[in-house]
């Protein structure tokens, strides 16, 4: 797509306009005062804004380590739910029996708040990065196999006829029709899934407080010690990961999605 | 008496088809028979409710009488289907949107690759030799209004299968990488064509695919449906709620009427092809509307 477009009204807008960014300039400008203003009158509320900055720049290789473990940690554990989730989600579709004999279950994993298990899986997998995978993955799942789900079963009825009609396997529809179907259902749950996995990690290094590396481990270690510069670097940090993570899905589902209409009505 | 074998026919004997639960049951079809020779094109005309698509899915397969029983060329709707030998093109073109126009019409070619495996094996049982195929396939040039029997008694050829040449044949040569929601609404339904002809099915199924179309793309998309046939003399079964579409395409038009669907009659078309040549023919084409309209209405049908 251009970088230019025809607007619904016919006028021609441009990224580089001002009429384009400066709206979100402004914000982000009057956000920053604001912040600058607590922080002056409220010392133990924020931090000032080059305090963090200063925090960040000289103790770089500090954050970009604490950073790599959590990034690390949320994406393996990103990885065995959404692996996890597909399968269950195949086997799921796929199968009445295992339907009755599994949804049951992922609900009540569903609506059991991950987070308060995290001091659980400490107590029971130690100190190590396997207890901040499981919470990571535990929390990753559920979004994707619902979505999984609703994707797989979304053929239309047409197309399915034409499957059948050629005596299309269920391997085949599977692979030629469902999951290709299901794509743009997946998309939608990683631009969910991707932040939150980070959400995930950093709550689990929270219930392992002093040990191993982690912005997680960061913050709280920082807090107990009202070193709140700190803490807003490290917090500074995870939010950029997570900015990070979601313009990478939508760059990907872009691309991959070039034939959904998700991307076929997108304006500049 | 001298009928064709039960090979070369298709027979649709006491069809019958409910739906609903045991209670409040609804008779989309009653006790329908019908039949048909091979290589013949046939369309099925009626009001909406009247089980059209009810027989579409019964010849097809996708579900069964519930008394009666269904023949296409020897062999039940399921043989025939796990043999690739039905082809079904819905009312809307169904194609893959993320798949190339190309690869949505090699996707029938990429399903179910045991029935090609089994149909080459059983080719060159009868031809002997590997090669000798193709010349048997060859197809007979068809003079205009020439008896249909002969040519269709050879099976379909192979050539006229190759996505790129359908395509091509079908104006839509340079749209081979397009994607489907590039192309417009008769593009999708040409696209649609081509993928039904590349299975090479002995009968095509054909669900109102033209009733989205505007007239113009309507008229051309039919001449090139016809040529097509011609050309692969597979057996057409189509439905279509427009009188001029089903006599200017058919060897004969049968007529539905519903509470409970059944045929009210069949109309055999005899009118030389191609059909839109001359005055001769476009006035014997006028006579056959009538005749169908007035058969629609001593069916019951309203016609606007
Ligand atoms: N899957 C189904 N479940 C319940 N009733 C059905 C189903 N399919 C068809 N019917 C009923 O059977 C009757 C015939 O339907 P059918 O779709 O065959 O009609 P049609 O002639 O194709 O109509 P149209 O021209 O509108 O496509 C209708 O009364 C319809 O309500
Ligand atoms: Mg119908």
């Amino acid at each position: 797509m251009s970088e230019t477009q025809n607007g619904e009204w016919g006028v021609t807008r441009s990224r580089w306009s001002p009429a384009f960014w400066l709206p979100t300039v402004v914000a982000v400008v009057v956000a920053g005062v604001v912040w600058e203003w607590v922080a002056i009158n409220n010392p133990y509320l924020l931090p000032r804004l080059g305090q963090v900055g200063l925090q960040l720049v000289t103790e770089t290789p500090f954050y970009l380590e604490n950073a790599a473990a959590t990034l690390s940690e949320a994406l393996i554990g990103l990885a065995i739910g959404l692996v996890s989730a597909f399968i269950v989600a195949v086997l799921v579709t796929e199968s009445g029996l295992l339907r009755r004999a599994i949804m049951p279950l992922a609900i009540i994993l569903n609506v059991t708040p991950v987070v308060a298990i995290a001091p659980a899986l400490v107590v029971a997998f130690g100190f190590g990065p396997a207890p901040k995978l499981i919470v990571t993955a535990l929390i990753t799942f559920f979004p994707i196999l619902m979505n999984l789900i609703t994707g797989l079963n979304s053929a239309s009825v047409p197309v399915l006829q034409v499957f059948e009609t050629l005596h299309a396997s269920r391997l085949e529809i599977l692979g030629r029709l469902r999951l290709p179907g299901s794509l743009p259902y997946l998309f939608a749950a990683l631009r969910v899934v991707f932040p939150l996995s980070l959400v995930g990690a950093v709550v689990a290094e929270f219930s392992a407080p002093g040990a191993g590396k982690g912005l997680g481990t960061v913050i709280s270690v920082a807090s107990a010690n009202s070193r709140l510069a700190v803490v807003y670097a490290a917090i500074a940090c995870l939010a950029a990961m997570g900015s990070l993570l979601l313009l990478v899905v939508i760059v990907v589902e872009r691309r991959v999605l070039r034939w959904h209409e998700s991307q076929l009505s997108r304006r500049a | 008496m001298v009928t064709a074998s039960d090979s070369d026919r298709l027979v649709v004997t006491g069809a019958s088809k409910s739906y609903g639960r045991p209670g409040s049951r609804r008779e989309a079809l009653a006790a329908v028979d019908f039949e048909m020779t091979r290589g013949q094109f046939v369309s099925i005309i009626g009001p909406s409710g009247c089980g059209k698509s009810t027989l579409l899915r019964l010849l097809a397969g996708l579900e069964h009488p519930d008394t009666g029983s269904v023949s296409l060329f020897g062999s039940t709707p399921a043989e025939a289907s796990a043999a690739k030998r039905i082809a079904f093109m819905p009312q809307v073109p169904a194609l893959l949107p993320w798949a190339s126009v190309l690869a949505n019409v090699k996707l029938p070619s990429r399903v179910n690759r045991r029935a090609d495996a089994r149909r080459e094996a059983a080719e060159r049982a009868v031809a002997g030799r590997p090669d000798a195929r193709r010349e048997a396939a060859l197809p007979v040039a068809a003079a205009p209004g020439a008896p249909a029997a002969p040519r269709y008694s050879q099976p379909t050829p192979r050539a006229a299968a190759d996505p790129v040449a359908l395509l091509t044949e079908l104006g839509l040569g340079d749209s081979l990488k397009a994607l489907p929601h590039e192309l417009s609404g008769g593009m999708q339904q040409r696209v649609a064509i081509a993928r039904a002809f590349a299975t090479q099915a002995d009968l095509l199924l054909m669900d109102e695919p033209f009733s989205a179309l505007d007239e113009f793309t309507r008229e051309s998309t039919q001449d090139q449906l016809l040529a097509l046939w011609q050309k692969v003399g597979s057996t057409v079964v189509f439905v279509t709620h427009s009188v001029p579409e089903a006599v200017v395409l058919s060897d004969a038009v049968v007529v539905m009427s519903p509470r409970p669907g059944h045929i009210a009659s069949i109309v055999p078309i005899d009118v030389p092809r191609p059909r839109r040549s001359g005055l001769a023919e476009s006035a014997a084409l006028h006579e056959y509307e009538d005749l169908i309209r007035e058969k629609l209405r001593l069916a019951g049908v309203e016609l606007s």
